[in-house]
């Protein structure tokens, strides 16, 4: 399973206690920066049956975890490589663009300012600026 | 214009007129199925008129869709319970417009009644019963009849050599229906109710109840009465026979169609004997009702029904239902319970809590996950945040206030379901309030609950948390930081450079052999014991390699679990026997003392890569060294998952060579098949498993069978194996304390032995369906006559569950 809306804080001990509530854990995979490899607020969930799985869903997904409302989805499965983030400063892509600030997730959105007009299309006539 | 068509496309219009009949068919059975399973919800019109329209259409509609509507109407008695009387009176206008349906009807329900005994489909054929029990009232059966069937059922209870479980089943159900067609039986047959009420009097004085005790949830009866079901259902009934059966909870929308009704011919009941006993029958194992409310614990507004009230009961037992019925969509499930019928009449918010209480604390485990009732809690305060949180506060103070008598699983559940609800509200709570319980005794159960609740939420938070969400004052019950203590930083420690020498050679990616190496050089302390028991084993080298490995690990699980992996062979060498396997427990142990949750994790990762024993946990549980640590939450986590890992191991090989069997059989019998055909490609197989060509690689073999058959037997005694150490360990522990406090002339009544009381008992019914396998080895070997009294009544209790 793939569990969203971390704290960056959030340790592996809190998520094998939280989820071993609905089964036996098989493994635990922290989503991590891709550059400074510390957590970026994800995570991969194995349990051993769907039912355990299932059970996730249904009682966990969508309460607290770091007094934090988590999501839990399923997944198609962990291979290497999908527990770093995908945006472009390292963390997760929704960190990228958010604009909220939120301190279990760094702060403000890696791109606070939102982009000109003219910046997001280099080359329009409208704006101006050379 | 349509005639002009009509005449323009005359061959395709017949086809697509027929095929518009077929369709039109199924849109009329598919709309009678919405009205029949709508009736009853909210509506613009009331009640009786819509189920006057509805019987009215369905009585058309029985010329061509009769199977179809008895099917529905019956699927409406059996899956929705809490409409029985709206479905009932539907039958009931039915059948006075059209007899032999009726009698149709009955006779289906009556067949699903029976069925439902026969495959020990309890509750279905509970709700058939009563079913059949109100369509009474409504005048499609008659009294006597029924009356007839009780009394057929009452005499199941009368029979010799079948389990008691089995009479109680038939009692249950039979007391379960009076509140429907009680006041109806005794306008029209008073005496033939006071004979059945008599008959039923009589088995509950005669039936034992040694096992109300272990289904209690505490010890106390005070300040409310921890009732056996049975009792508790017959004081409701006694109470509603002295209100002349006036039963008001129940809505009867037939009363409003009485003048119908009961012009309507009756059926009789065909003669229905309960299917006799089988001893793969599986029924129902007995209760406690659970109280923790009293009318006086609620604030002004509706009075909370008494105990022996039968709208109590009824009540009760449908926010069960809804709970059984929801308890897949905790949103719904909330929003359900929140919303019965009459929730203007009753403290509701009270009622559910205490339900759902009620199945967290069943005894011998609740039927859901324990998550589910605390997701569905949650799920409550979000849906009334004005009252639920604080009804939720209230309960909780009730129940720590009478933790003292409570049992120890339950204690349990209760440290587990709070530390999560406070882990979703930021651990606000009025901490203050329990400050007097740190002049206790620190094993006293209410210091213990706190300091147990904090280790829990440090595991759902962190160190540092805790701090800041208790008094100092509570300091004292504060878990320890979660950290190794980890000898061989003392350089002086002897061993201390190996380790030291270990570790860096495991931080240059050493492969396991050259750890073995490495350790080669340390002395061995038992060296000149005898090696009689041929168990070799060094605990030195044990102990430098554990900890040093373990230590390295210690940034997160995945890093301990990777070091475990990486170096599973230097387990593998150095701890081959049990007594070594408990050194690297030991070991373990002296490391992570501190950390309660690395240990369990540990423990579990260690048995799933089969580097110790399961003997080998439960042994070094009852050690000596872990005195101290005995009568603390986390070591019987450790040994819960301990003996669910082999129970699950034993099931799974059990189950693997039932299938194994089945394909092996089902293989035989298509070679016999083919073999007397031409030709030979299973061509007379219809599928699974072709004979010969194909799935050879899956057809087991005999040999293989008879592989697996040794494996599960192979399984099964190492898990007699484990419970016999287990119970032996707990009788010597107990039974040594007993006749030490005794030669001492000392109370044996303390708290270190109520928890192992507990503690022993918790073994029994959290894995009773394991246990129950080897009652009569551990009667003849264990739980003698000889024993303590006291350590025999638990044994006892337990096996009185299933009798």
């Amino acid at each position: 399973m793939y569990i969203g809306n971390l704290s960056f804080y959030t340790t592996e001990e809190q998520i094998y206690e939280l989820f071993s509530k609905c089964g036996d854990v098989k493994r635990v995979v922290m989503g991590l920066d891709k550059y400074k490899k510390t957590p970026c607020g994800f995570c991969f969930i194995e349990y051993y049956n769907r039912a355990d799985a299932e059970a996730c869903m249904r009682y966990i997904n969508g309460t607290r975890l770091d007094d934090r409302i988590i999501r839990s989805d399923w997944d198609a499965g962990f291979s290497e490589g999908r527990q770093y983030g995908r945006g472009k400063t390292g963390g997760q892509v929704r960190d990228e663009y958010r604009t909220d600030y939120d301190s279990g997730r760094g702060g403000f959105g890696k791109n606070a300012q939102p982009k000109s007009a003219v910046q997001m299309f280099p080359g329009s006539t409208t704006g101006g600026i050379p | 214009m349509s005639r002009r068509k009509h005449d323009e496309d005359d061959g395709y219009d017949r086809i697509y007129r027929k095929r518009r009949k077929v369709s039109e068919n199924q849109d009329i059975e598919d709309r009678l199925e919405s009205l029949i399973l709508r009736v009853g919800e909210k509506s613009t019109s009331s009640l009786e008129s819509n189920l006057e329209g509805l019987a009215s259409v369905l009585e058309a509609d029985l010329g061509s869709f009769r199977v179809k509507i008895l099917r529905i109407l019956a699927d409406c008695a059996t899956n929705m319970p809490e409409k029985c009387t709206i479905y009932t009176t539907l039958i009931g206008l039915l059948n006075a417009k059209n007899y032999s349906f009726g009698g149709e009807f009955v006779e289906y329900m009556v067949r699903n009644f029976k069925d439902a005994l026969k495959n020990c489909k309890w509750d279905a054929a509970r709700y058939a019963l009563r079913f059949l029990a109100d369509l009474v009232n409504c005048h499609v059966i008659a009294a006597g009849s029924l009356l007839q069937l009780l009394d057929n059922m009452v005499d199941a209870a009368k029979e010799d050599g079948v389990p008691q479980v089995r009479k109680d089943w038939y009692i249950y159900a039979v007391l379960s229906i009076l509140p429907w067609v009680g006041r109806e039986l005794y306008e029209k047959k008073e005496q033939s109710l006071d004979t059945l009420m008599s008959a039923i009097e009589v088995f509950l004085i005669k039936r034992h109840k040694n096992h109300h005790e272990a289904l209690k949830v505490w010890h106390s009866d005070v300040p409310h009465p921890q009732e056996e079901y049975l009792d508790c259902l017959w004081s409701q009934i006694r109470k509603l026979r002295q209100d002349n059966w006036a039963e008001k909870h129940i809505p009867r929308p037939y009363l409003a169609f009485d003048s119908i009704l009961c012009e309507a011919l009756q059926h009789n009941l065909p003669a229905l004997l309960p299917p006799p006993h089988h001893d793969s029958y599986h029924y129902p194992m007995p209760w406690v009702v659970f109280r923790m409310f009293d009318y006086t614990d609620c604030p002004e507004g509706p009075i909370l029904p008494g105990a022996h009230s039968i709208e109590r009961f009824l009540i009760e037992e449908h926010l069960h239902q809804i709970i059984e019925s929801h308890h897949l969509e905790r949103k719904d499930a909330a929003a359900q319970l929140l919303d019965v019928p009459y929730k203007q009449k009753i403290p509701l918010d009270y009622m559910i809590v205490e339900v759902i209480f009620a199945e967290l604390f069943h005894m011998p485990s609740p039927r859901y996950l324990e998550v589910c009732y605390g997701s569905i809690f949650i799920e409550l305060c979000k849906l009334h945040p004005s009252r639920m949180p604080q009804v939720l506060a209230q309960a909780t103070e009730l129940l720590f206030s009478r933790i003292d008598s409570m049992n120890t699983a339950c204690f349990d559940r209760l440290v587990n379901w709070f530390s999560y609800h406070l882990s979703n509200f930021q651990f606000r709570w009025s901490w203050e309030d329990w400050e007097s319980c740190l002049q206790l005794d620190p094993e006293h159960p209410r210091p213990k609950f706190i300091k147990e609740v904090l280790l829990k939420a440090q595991r759902l938070a962190y160190h540092e948390r805790i701090h800041k969400i208790v008094p100092e004052t509570f300091e004292p019950l504060i878990p320890e930081k979660p950290e190794p203590t980890f000898k061989y930083s003392d350089d002086t420690a002897p061993g201390a450079n190996t380790a030291r020498a270990i570790a860096d050679a495991i931080r240059e990616r050493c492969t396991p052999e050259e750890v073995l190496t490495g350790l080669a050089e340390l002395p061995n302390p038992r060296a000149g014991v005898d090696e009689g028991d041929a168990s070799s084993y060094n605990p030195l080298k044990i102990d430098v390699f554990v900890q040093t490995l373990l230590q390295l690990g210690m940034k997160s699980f995945s890093h301990s679990f990777a070091a475990i992996s990486k170096f599973h062979y230097v387990f593998k060498v150095l701890a081959e026997s049990e007594e070594a396997q408990i050194c690297v427990l030991r070991s373990m142990f002296e490391l992570w003392h501190n950390h309660q949750q690395m240990m369990v994790v540990l423990v579990d990762k260690m048995l799933k890569t089969q580097i110790i024993e399961c003997s080998a946990v439960a042994n070094w549980i009852f050690s000596k060294d872990m005195n101290g640590e005995f009568t603390k939450m986390y070591l019987w986590e450790i040994l819960h998952l301990t003996i669910r890992k082999m129970s699950k191991h034993v099931q799974r090989l059990g189950s693997e060579l039932s299938d194994a069997r089945e394909r092996l059989r089902r293989d035989e019998s298509h070679s016999s098949e083919s073999d007397e055909e031409m030709g030979g490609e299973g061509a007379g197989g219809s599928g699974v498993g072709k004979s010969g060509s194909g799935d050879d690689k899956d057809k087991p073999s005999e040999d293989m069978v008879e592989r697996m058959e040794e494996r599960l037997e192979a399984a099964q005694a190492d898990q007699k194996n484990l419970f016999l150490i287990i119970f032996q360990r707990f009788i010597m522990i107990l039974s040594e304390h007993l006749v030490r406090c005794d030669t001492d002339n000392r109370d044996f009544d303390t708290f270190w032995y109520r928890w192992t009381i507990g503690r022993l008992q918790q073994v029994f019914l959290a894995h009773h369906e394991q246990v129950q396998k080897y009652s009569s080895t551990l009667e003849t070997l264990l739980f003698t006559h000889d024993l303590d009294p006291h350590i025999l009544k638990v044994f006892q209790q337990f096996v009185s569950l299933r009798a």
